[in-house]
């Protein structure tokens, strides 16, 4: 039996341990506080655009996160529905505890996880400069045998938090970080990045005026995250959000004391993320924006915090009083946690396989925020990835496959100086990943990889049956004028004069399926009606991005051979031969997306591969 | 080092060639490429600088051929990436091959045709479309075409297209960012800004892909058939278009039976002019061949000229010819080709003798003498206002014109995805569906510029340059 550690408890941490016990490994997962196993120190809510595809993708391939929000939420919206079917962005509430809770149970009642409270300051390998891991070593100097490390540690690397002039060496939330592993990453040959992140503050409820905001009620009709539940099954009574907008004066106020910002004072130097800023950063560096958007989440329902977002901030305790009491609703506000800025160790993960495993290290893996991503999602993601690689399953999930693909492959690839955030504008072929299918794209992938039960499959290929023949059927049965005239006229849609087939009609963008559905014999659930739907209503977009998709698939399947020696093709220009050699791309997709290879540089790297095989 | 595959792809021993025009020319250049390139110069220049800065021009002497001045570039700095090496000598055809001659017995080899291009290429200089600019500049039929191919090679196709794309790039970062960022509605972009940009972009593609056919002509030349009855004048025509006696012309009727074609330069359009023979009723089987091979020549030319004798006016046999000729295209459902007559021998015309009528659905005549050359001007200004009327005139230089199909059939399917976005956005299609059509349009303008990694790059590339022969 295989014998593998986690390192680290967070979102990575919960589903790489998950997915490593489920294909049958024996796993420690190693936290720094059992107390913190799936802490959310940041946003109170799972998904979003681009994030809540992730969740979909996950569940679709048997991880946990999308039940545990299914389980845990206290409100849940559709973002995005006048965009179309491909950006529909599922997006809930958490009651952070009871997610906590949850996730540590689930882990809790898996018999092949042990959880460990414990920092493991080191990682072994069988020598020095080894090229494969042998074990771990806990802080106390016990050393641990295991065939596979998979480091997860997140934001707590060497991690201090900063406000003003504040600073405290600790993780998130007052946690305690962790000191040891940088030293011995950087020994083991991972050069470290230093990222920067941050988040707002949590303010009292009772000391908000909401009368003052926009309420944002949750959807009155809920889609599950998890493709095993049903809207009914997590039907819930349901919380309001609050939406309201700094002001003129909010923005004065930042500017007189920007200066002591600890983003701006020089303390920080690490790198922020452009597309998560802080307050301080949207005043600045969009000075020309009257004013932007702040949202009042609750945390839980067993707590009075509020999360403030929209406005997270290294500003000084006393500044950030009084720019948060700028905001209308806000004026009376009692801050119980300040906002702060934090700091942490991560690695270039262009040193990773797509698997997530060092390319010179076998059997140690990485994944979250480590590898210089942000978010719980994007976590959760490579976390599943990395345990299912770890365990020794075999599993490919391209760009055109899911977002999990473009973002591991942006991640490896390309790397990233800044926390790389998942955006739907990242995945080229978004028409073909959308969240309504993940199921269909990846939960195949997830039963031969071994993580989806026979019964889930089973329910699974039944539904996909199901789609298959309702698409048939509506390509076959027509409506005469006479009968489709009362839902034509009632849908305001132009009458039509001879028969029509119910695939051409229900293309109009006026109608829809269900419009239909007495003209189908069969009578589908509402997800099999759904696929149907999406699917035929939009045939001529989606046919045109599978045909790009599979020019890619074909380019992705141009093999590099691994013996290439860089350094001797001379037509290649020096930095794409240096970062060819470092990277290693498997085939001419990977190779086309290394920043620094050019189009050209492909040409003759392709003419080159082309007279080796001749 | 010869045994590695690097060597077989990409040759790197030095290559020398004439750079500069054919003929007659005040100064004459020679290029030379490759690792040798100063090495080799220095074995015959002299006197012999200390050292050879890069971008300097060095004057000197090449024992016994010439006074010269020459320049070395450092790779990387060059046009091919590799050392080279220009000599600037004098013009002229003897001078130059003798400094050929010289490059040569010192160690380097004769260039093959696009050869430098080649190794721009595939040393990264330059990118797909400039590559197939040099290979159009080689085989330039017309100073059009060379000056089309200069202005690609320029980058003043690729500059337009970069620009389209950017547009483009930037409609589509609008929608983007109102799907990642759904809570910021209002940074949303109003569709009407995008479709009031998006007509001048569609136009603007639209004039590029419309140059295509003076890009054809002006690359391989306009196919053009000289018709009429045997003995007015075809090949006599032709001659003086040629200025050279290189068609069989007498005086009995019936003497060329062969199809003839000549490539030939008027007002810097290219023809490529077929003679053909005299077309009458006959029962002479190789005659009859004869005429058969006009009729193709006639079906398949984009110009014909026809030609008739002034001095008995259109005859009922030109008027039969006539016939023949548009049933024919009929059949073959094509449009008609541009026609023009020719009222030949118009010097020996005598006062009242019937002339073509100018009503004719033949269009006006041009009356001319073939033998004096009389009334070929007027001619040559029809012909350049058939095929490069309006925006495009003869000075390509001034415009960008696309001279590939390839950039066509991308253009063609850009502008009709950008069409269709704009009709989407139009009827309020959701924006994430717009992105796909702008997407698509993207893709094709980036394929025109080899920016987009297709799997068809290899074999072009293989097709093109020879690579590893």
């Amino acid at each position: 039996m295989k014998k593998i550690i986690v390192i680290g408890g967070g979102h990575a941490g919960c589903e790489a341990a998950l997915a490593t016990a489920r294909l049958g490994a024996r796993v420690t997962l190693f936290a720094l506080s059992l107390d913190s196993i799936a802490l959310m120190p940041c946003n109170p809510c799972v998904g979003g655009s681009a994030k809540g595809h992730l969740v979909r993708e996950i569940d679709a391939l048997g991880g946990q996160m999308g039940k545990a929000i299914d389980a845990t939420f206290i409100q849940s919206r559709m973002l995005n529905t006048a965009k179309g079917p491909a950006v529909y962005s599922l997006r809930a509430q958490a009651d952070k505890k009871r997610y906590m809770e949850y996730m540590k149970q689930v882990l809790e009642s898996e018999p092949n996880i042990s959880l460990r409270e414990g920092e493991i300051t080191e990682i072994l390998t069988e020598d020095e400069g080894g090229t494969r891991v042998v074990g771990v070593r806990t802080e106390s100097g016990g050393a641990i045998p295991c065939d596979a490390v998979i480091v997860c540690t997140g934001t707590y690397l060497n991690a201090r938090c900063l406000y003003g002039e504040t600073i405290t060496h600790t993780g998130p939330n007052g946690m305690k970080n962790a000191r040891g592993l940088s030293e011995n990453l950087q020994k083991l040959g991972f050069p470290l990045q230093r990222f920067k992140t941050g988040t707002p503050a949590r303010i009292h409820r009772r000391s908000i005026d909401f009368s003052k905001m926009a309420v944002q009620p949750g959807d009155e009709k809920i889609v599950p995250f998890s493709f095993e539940n049903s809207a009914g099954e997590i039907a819930r009574e349901q919380i309001a959000c609050h939406l309201t907008y700094t002001t003129h004066e909010t923005h004065e106020l930042i500017r007189a004391s920007i200066h002591r910002s600890a983003m701006y004072s020089g303390l920080i130097t690490a790198t922020g993320t452009r597309y998560c800023p802080s307050i301080e950063d949207k005043i600045m560096r969009f000075a020309d924006k009257e004013r932007h958007p702040v949202f009042i989440e609750p945390e839980g329902l067993g707590t009075q915090e509020m999360y403030v977002q929209g406005m997270s901030s290294a500003l000084p305790e006393d500044v950030q009083i009084e720019v948060y009491r700028s905001v209308p609703g806000l004026e009376n506000c009692e801050i119980m946690r300040v906002a702060y800025a934090i700091e942490y160790d991560c690695i270039d993960a262009t040193q990773l396989t797509l698997g997530l495993e060092a390319k010179h290290i076998a059997g140690l893996f990485f994944a979250g925020q480590i590898c210089g991503s942000s978010g719980y999602e994007e976590a959760a993601a490579q976390g599943l990835i990395a345990g299912l690689a770890a365990a020794g399953a075999e599993i490919e999930i391209g760009r055109a496959d899911g977002y999990i693909g473009v973002l591991i492959d942006d991640l490896v690839t390309k790397g990233t100086r800044e926390p790389y955030r998942m955006m739907t504008s990242r995945a080229e072929y978004r028409l073909l990943l959308r969240q309504d299918n993940a199921d269909l794209r990846l939960t195949p992938k997830g039963y031969a990889a071994g993580l989806i039960p026979e019964k889930r499959y089973a329910a699974f290929l039944k539904k996909s049956d199901a789609i298959e023949k309702g698409i048939a059927a509506l390509r076959k049965i027509s409506v005469s004028p006479e009968d489709a005239d009362s839902i034509l006229t009632e849908k305001n849609s132009t009458p039509i004069k001879s028969g029509v087939k119910l695939s051409d009609l229900i293309k109009r963008p006026e109608l829809s399926y269900i419009d239909f559905k007495n003209f189908i014999p069969q009578n589908y659930d509402e997800a099999v009606c759904e696929q149907i739907n999406i699917q035929i209503k939009y045939e001529g977009y989606i046919s045109i991005q599978l045909a790009q998709a599979e020019a890619f698939r074909k380019i992705e399947g141009k093999l590099l051979p691994p013996e290439i020696d860089y350094e001797k093709i001379s037509g290649l220009r020096i930095e794409a031969r240096q970062k060819l050699s470092a990277l290693r791309p498997v085939n001419f997709g990977q190779a086309s997306r290394i920043t620094g290879v050019s189009p050209a540089d492909l040409s003759v790297l392709m003419v080159y591969v082309k007279t080796l095989t001749h | 080092m010869l045994s590695s595959p690097q060597s077989e792809l990409i040759k790197t021993d030095t290559i020398a060639a004439i750079a500069s025009a054919h003929g007659q020319g005040a100064i004459g250049v020679i290029r030379i490429s490759g690792a040798g390139a100063a090495g080799i110069v220095k074995k015959f220049f002299f006197p012999l600088p200390k050292t050879f800065e890069s971008h300097k021009m060095y004057y000197g002497n090449i024992l016994d051929i010439d006074e010269v001045m020459i320049c070395y570039f450092k790779s990387p700095r060059s046009f091919t990436r590799e050392d080279c090496v220009e000599i600037f000598c004098h013009g002229g055809m003897f001078v130059l091959s003798q400094v050929l001659s010289a490059v040569i017995e010192n160690g380097a080899r004769l260039a093959e045709p696009g050869e430098f291009t080649k190794r721009a290429f595939l040393n990264g200089r330059i990118n797909l479309s400039q590559a197939e600019a040099v290979m159009d500049l080689i085989s330039a039929k017309s100073n059009a075409a060379s000056r089309a191919a200069l202005r690609m090679l320029g980058g003043g196709l690729s500059r337009r297209i970069e620009t389209a794309r950017d547009r483009i790039l930037s409609w589509l970062a609008h929608i983007e960012l109102s799907i990642d960022y759904p809570e910021h509605e209002e940074e949303a972009r109003n569709a009407n800004e995008i479709l009031g940009e998006g007509g001048a972009l569609i136009s603007d593609l639209r004039k590029l892909c419309e140059t295509v056919n003076t890009g054809r002509i002006i690359r391989e030349g306009i196919r053009t058939a000289i018709i009429g009855r045997p003995n007015v004048g075809k090949s006599t025509l032709l001659n003086t278009i040629m200025h050279e006696n290189r068609a069989i012309v007498h005086e009995t009727a019936g003497t060329t039976r062969d199809v003839l074609t000549e490539e030939v330069r008027v007002c810097d359009i290219p023809l490529v002019i077929t003679d053909t023979a005299g077309l009458r009723e006959t029962d002479e089987a190789v005659e009859k061949i004869g005429i058969e091979k006009t009729y193709e020549a006639a079906e398949n030319a984009e110009l014909i000229l026809f030609v008739a004798d002034a001095t008995c006016g259109i005859t009922a046999e030109d008027e039969e010819i006539f016939s023949v000729i548009a049933a024919r295209n009929q059949i073959r459902h094509r449009s008609s080709p541009n026609l023009i007559v020719l009222m030949n021998k118009y010097d020996l015309k005598s006062e009242g003798l019937p002339c073509a009528r100018n009503d004719d659905v033949r269009g006006e005549h041009i009356n001319i003498s073939a033998k004096t050359g009389e009334g070929l001007d007027a001619l040559f200004a029809r012909i350049k206002e058939l095929f490069l009327s309006g925006s495009v005139g003869n000075d390509a230089a001034e415009y960008d014109i696309i001279t590939r199909e390839r950039h066509r059939v991308l253009l063609d399917a850009a502008i009709l995805h950008v069409e269709k976005a704009m009709g989407e956005l139009t009827q309020g299609v959701p924006e994430d569906l717009v992105s796909v059509s702008l997407r698509a349009a993207y893709i094709a303008l980036g394929e025109i510029l080899g920016l987009e990694i297709g799997d068809d790059i290899v074999d072009r590339i293989f097709s093109e340059f020879c690579v590893g022969k």
